[in-house]
């Protein structure tokens, strides 16, 4: 099955879990900056757990499916229209054959994530169909998608077909359930990044530690795949030292010498040197990727044990949510 | 183990997924086998649960999915499991002593427009362009991590006397296979970016190739010799190194 991107959107790339295994020859771990909300989508095709989809940012892509294919659209809302009629995000959607989907500018958050069952077909790099953009590897071509790409699937599992026999089956081809992201994910309630202390948190004082987190910062233009630039009060050690380069990690808030923070993301380098106050937990990691420019933020300090309960609680949910559709697909 | 050392390791969280173990804060070739010991040790016999880790000069970022760790009653947390798992296998690891012979030898065009720096780098030491290229090529370096770029080797010690500081304000471009100096590091930029290295010269040698069954050419903990060749000669050392 394939689809042919008529309108790109600000940058489309494919991206899968990320290329794990590779960081000590200094190749990034790319891959979906919200993991969470590709996560979802590819259930809601029937995938496994590692195809690969398309992550858009800011103002989305309009596709065209040359084959009927059931996709399913999570993460930001872009406003998702097929054939003029707007479509739902977080269900599994059937696309007739030959219908095209239009995304517009996110309405909130940043990111949107589309699967197709069967996951995207690209030819896979170290093991990874996810797009490194500095190395112009992985994904499509290496690039960001641009208009008259043409992409394939790969072939479909009994689960996927399950899927696509009971949902085009449907008057509306999608269904009446949803699920929500929100509530599987254990987001803050206010929105706020919980973090835990990192490495280099004692070269703080306590007066500049209050400052990172009880202020709000900004997150500026300069934010992208590799980090999220943020603007605030200056964040000033207290110890004038060199630390010498070592590993990060996805979500790691380096301070650099003008004391703004920034949060690592997916396509951040694998090895710094700046220190490094805090670290994301995991399970706020999809929140900071639906971070734009303009948006405000604040870090709660939080400690190991809840963030370790944050994540046995979202595994639950999620397992409990593809409990619940798997369970819907086998009635008649 | 040195017992110096063994005390003066600390584990550090980075965040919920990710520790840090740190053998030091000086590049040292001892403390550096002590990182590179760790990350075969635990590539060679993950524990459950364990993804990848990132050796550098003094540390080892060890990355582990923490819902693939069993909880047991006895720890804290699913990360004070890791920790303990990690501080076992110290005690039990066979420190790997890294070959001093074998050292790989790559071929550099020293100065002109391959080595835009050269001159800054003689007028700043007060030293020749031979005598430095001389200098540098003379030393065995170890490559201590790799990492900033997909092959990028930092390597380690470059002679005093050419030991010129980064540029404070990074050049936008430089080209692939550019031979650089920061203060007493050497590092071979394998893909053209931006950076600060002071750059004497350029190697025709691929030091990154992702169809190749080992992908680097170089490794931490392994040895490095330079050698100068002719611009003329160029062309004929595209080929990897035997």
């Amino acid at each position: 099955m394939s689809f042919v991107i008529l309108k790109a959107g600000f940058l489309t790339t494919v991206q899968d879990t990320g290329r794990h295994g590779f960081q000590h020859m200094g190749v990034s771990v790319t891959g979906a900056a919200d993991s969470l909300s590709l996560r979802i989508a590819n259930i809601l095709c029937g995938n496994q757990p590692n195809a690969a989809g398309l992550e858009m940012t800011l103002t989305g892509a309009d596709i065209r499916f040359e084959e009927g294919s059931l996709i399913a659209l999570c993460g930001a809302d872009m406003s998702g229209m097929v054939n003029g009629k707007p479509v739902p995000l977080n269900r599994p959607l059937f696309m007739p054959k030959g219908s095209m989907l239009t995304c517009g500018a996110a309405k909130k958050g940043c990111r949107q994530y589309m699967a197709v069952a069967g996951g995207i077909e690209t030819r896979p790099f170290l093991g990874s169909r996810s797009t490194d953009l500095r190395l112009k590897s992985g994904g499509h071509e290496g690039r960001a998608l641009k208009k008259g790409d043409i992409l394939k699937t790969g072939g479909l599992f009994e689960k996927n077909l399950l899927f696509i026999n009971k949902i085009s089956a449907l008057s509306e081809n999608f269904p009446a359930w949803f699920i929500t992201p929100q509530e599987l994910g254990e987001v803050h309630p206010e929105g706020w990044l919980r973090f835990i202390p990192g490495p280099e948190y004692g070269w703080f004082d306590e007066k500049t530690r209050r400052a990172f987190f009880s202020k709000v910062c900004m997150v500026t233009n300069f934010s992208d795949r590799m980090g999220l630039r943020l603007s605030g009060e200056r964040i000033i050690p207290n110890i004038k030292k060199s630390l010498i380069s070592e590993g990060t990690a996805m979500g790691t808030v380096q301070i650099p010498d003008d004391g703004q923070p920034i949060i690592l993301t997916a396509d951040r380098q694998t090895t710094g040197g700046y220190p490094k106050i805090a670290q994301l937990i995991t399970a706020d990691l999809p929140a900071a990727a639906q971070l734009k420019p303009g948006d405000r933020i604040r870090f709660l300090k939080d400690d190991i044990q809840t963030a370790e309960k944050l994540l046995e609680n979202r595994e639950k949910h999620i397992k409990k949510m593809e409990t619940g559709v798997m369970q819907w697909l086998k009635l008649i | 183990m040195n017992n110096k050392i063994k005390n003066n390791i600390c584990i550090l969280p980075l965040g919920d997924s990710a520790l840090i173990v740190r053998f030091g804060s000086d590049i040292r070739p001892d403390i550096n086998d002590l990182v590179i010991s760790l990350h075969q040790n635990l590539n060679k016999n993950p524990f459950e649960g364990y993804i990848e880790s990132v050796p550098s000069y003094c540390a080892l970022t060890v990355c582990y999915d923490p819902l693939k760790i069993k909880p047991d009653k006895i720890f804290k947390s699913r990360q004070e499991k890791v920790v303990s798992l990690i501080k076992t296998r110290l005690a039990d690891m066979d420190t790997i002593r890294l070959k001093s012979g074998g050292a790989v030898r790559i071929p550099v065009c020293y100065g002109g427009h391959f080595g835009p720096d050269l001159n800054l780098l003689s007028e700043w030491s007060g030293l020749s362009q031979e005598d430095i290229v001389a200098r540098h090529s003379k030393t065995v370096y170890r490559v201590y991590m790799i990492g900033f770029t997909p092959g990028f080797p930092y390597m380690g010690t470059v002679d005093a006397s050419i030991a010129m500081p980064r540029k404070e304000t990074p050049r936008l471009k430089i080209h692939a296979g550019s031979v650089g100096i920061a203060g007493n590091q050497t590092g071979i930029y394998p893909i053209e970016s931006p950076g600060g290295w002071q750059i004497i010269g350029r190697t025709p040698l691929r030091l990154f190739n992702a169809h190749a069954e080992f992908p680097c050419l170089l490794s931490p903990g392994q040895s490095c010799v330079f050698y100068p060749v002719k611009p003329d000669q160029f062309g004929a050392y595209t080929r990897e190194p035997e």
